[in-house]
């Protein structure tokens, strides 16, 4: 059972990180199309 | 003769109780007036520790007689279970309706992650979430590695995984998954995780005088360099990840939903209700969360054979922790060739906002101008999104697989 553990262990690690990346990804998304959004274009000033 | 020693109930027991019992509530009075201290102090968090420890020694002191065999409080008991029993002790133990209604249901987990998430700053995280959440992944070595560990010592998947957690240091989050995993442990494992909780801001320095060298304690950031965020994109970014993260995990959706309503009151700006969840509803949670904590904390109950490995497991979760976090601060300040500090590493052990304030006190007694804060923040609140996917992957998983 230990070793079943240290693979979930292992298994959950490499999941925390790819939902790291994808939250990440998600927050970068908004940002960048909320802050093209509110940030006016220089040209246009 | 009248038995007038049998007036004063408190002592009666305590000297008419089995060895076990009277040490235990003799060291648990002492322990509540050390508790005190600490809070009064400031050692250890206030707002927790001093209805904690007047919690403790009133339950331990007031130890009555119902029946000549039969001794307990006019408290709390955590234990009942049959329905019938339960009305009857609703009627009598004074802070059994808190109990039952906020406790073993996890909505006072829930009052408190909304206090906190309207307290909360995202700005970091929005403008940086790739180092924000790599680095709150790396505070999360104690929270996935304890987990076999505490299998080795003999606990079951769902009590392992209960303490595990201890290593995110989110209360709220600990209280909610043992109620899901280990109902039983519940008592202990959510004393273990508050007073050691309490403890990060007292141990953690510590930690990081012994890994980081002052050079780089002490490292500046230029504030400069933080982009503006507006309410809008944060308010956007509270209302995407509930809906994602709760797809993802619904067994902890009351936990995203209760934080990020918190994020969201807050930016979009609502007085009434930001002043409602960051003031009445987060201190008058936190006040109930110490004082029935503390009354849990009763001699028959802490006397498990398990509390110590909890107590040696929970530790262990912590400095984990603590010890991947900095790791994980120190690769950054690799990677960016030294414009990042390490420190905010210890800051993604979330415990939001304590962790993130232990890093700025400990950068400034190393260099006086060093001011980390705002960019803590950002791993801070990373490290209650990836603690909360850890308890929601636990929670899911653990019934699932067969052990």
């Amino acid at each position: 059972m230990v070793v079943k553990a240290l693979l979930f262990s292992l298994a959950m690690l490499a999941g925390g990180v790819i939902l790291s990346l994808v939250m990440a990804g998600i927050i970068k998304v908004i940002y960048m199309i909320l802050h093209r959004q509110e940030t006016p274009e220089s040209g246009a000033e | 003769m009248f038995p007038f020693w049998q007036i004063f109930q408190g002592l009666y027991t305590l000297f008419t109780s089995e060895p076990k019992i009277v040490i235990g509530r003799v060291v648990l009075i002492l322990l509540g007036f050390l508790v005190i201290y600490l809070g009064y102090k400031k050692i250890l968090e206030a707002l927790i520790m001093i209805p904690m420890g007047i919690g403790m020694i009133g339950v331990n002191a007031g130890v009555l007689m119902f029946d000549a065999a039969n001794y307990g409080t006019i408290f709390v008991d955590p234990l009942v279970a049959d329905p019938i029993e339960l009305v009857n002790i609703l009627q009598i133990n004074f802070l059994q309706p808190i109990y039952t209604f906020t406790f073993s249901n996890g909505l006072i987990a829930v009052l408190v992650f909304m206090g906190i998430g309207a307290i909360t700053d995202l700005d970091y995280l929005i403008a940086k979430p790739l180092p924000s959440m790599l680095l709150a992944i790396a505070a999360e070595f104690g929270t996935i590695f304890t987990f076999p560990i505490a299998i080795a010592a003999g606990l079951t998947p769902g009590e392992a995984a209960s303490i595990a957690v201890v290593g995110g240091a989110d209360g709220p989050l600990v209280l909610f998954t043992s109620l899901q995993l280990a109902r039983h442990l519940f008592v202990p494992i959510a004393v273990v995780a508050y007073i050691y909780l309490s403890l990060c801001y007292a141990g953690y320095p510590y930690l990081i005088k012994l890994l980081i060298p002052k050079r780089l304690r002490g490292l500046p950031m230029d504030l400069a360099s933080i982009p503006k965020v507006s309410s809008s994109e944060k308010f956007t970014f509270s209302i995407v990840a509930t809906a994602v993260l709760s797809l993802l995990f619904p067994a902890a959706a009351p936990l995203y939903v209760a934080f990020f309503v918190g994020i969201a009151i807050k930016e979009s700006n609502i007085r009434g209700h930001l002043e409602f969840l960051s003031g009445p509803l987060l201190y008058g949670a936190t006040f109930f969360l110490g004082l029935v904590l503390g009354t849990l904390l009763s001699a028959d109950i802490i006397l498990d054979p398990k509390v110590l490995l909890l107590l040696g497991l929970g530790m262990l979760s912590l400095l984990l922790s603590g010890i991947g976090g900095l790791v994980g601060g120190l690769i950054g300040y690799k990677i960016t060739k030294g414009k990042m500090n390490p420190l905010l590493g210890i800051a993604a052990v979330s415990c939001v906002p304590t962790c993130a304030k232990v890093a700025q006190k400990v950068a400034q007694e190393a260099n006086r101008r060093c001011m980390i804060l705002p960019f803590a923040m950002g791993p801070n609140v990373a490290g209650v999104i990836t603690t909360s996917i850890i308890a929601g992957i636990y929670i899911t998983a653990i019934p699932l697989i067969t052990w």
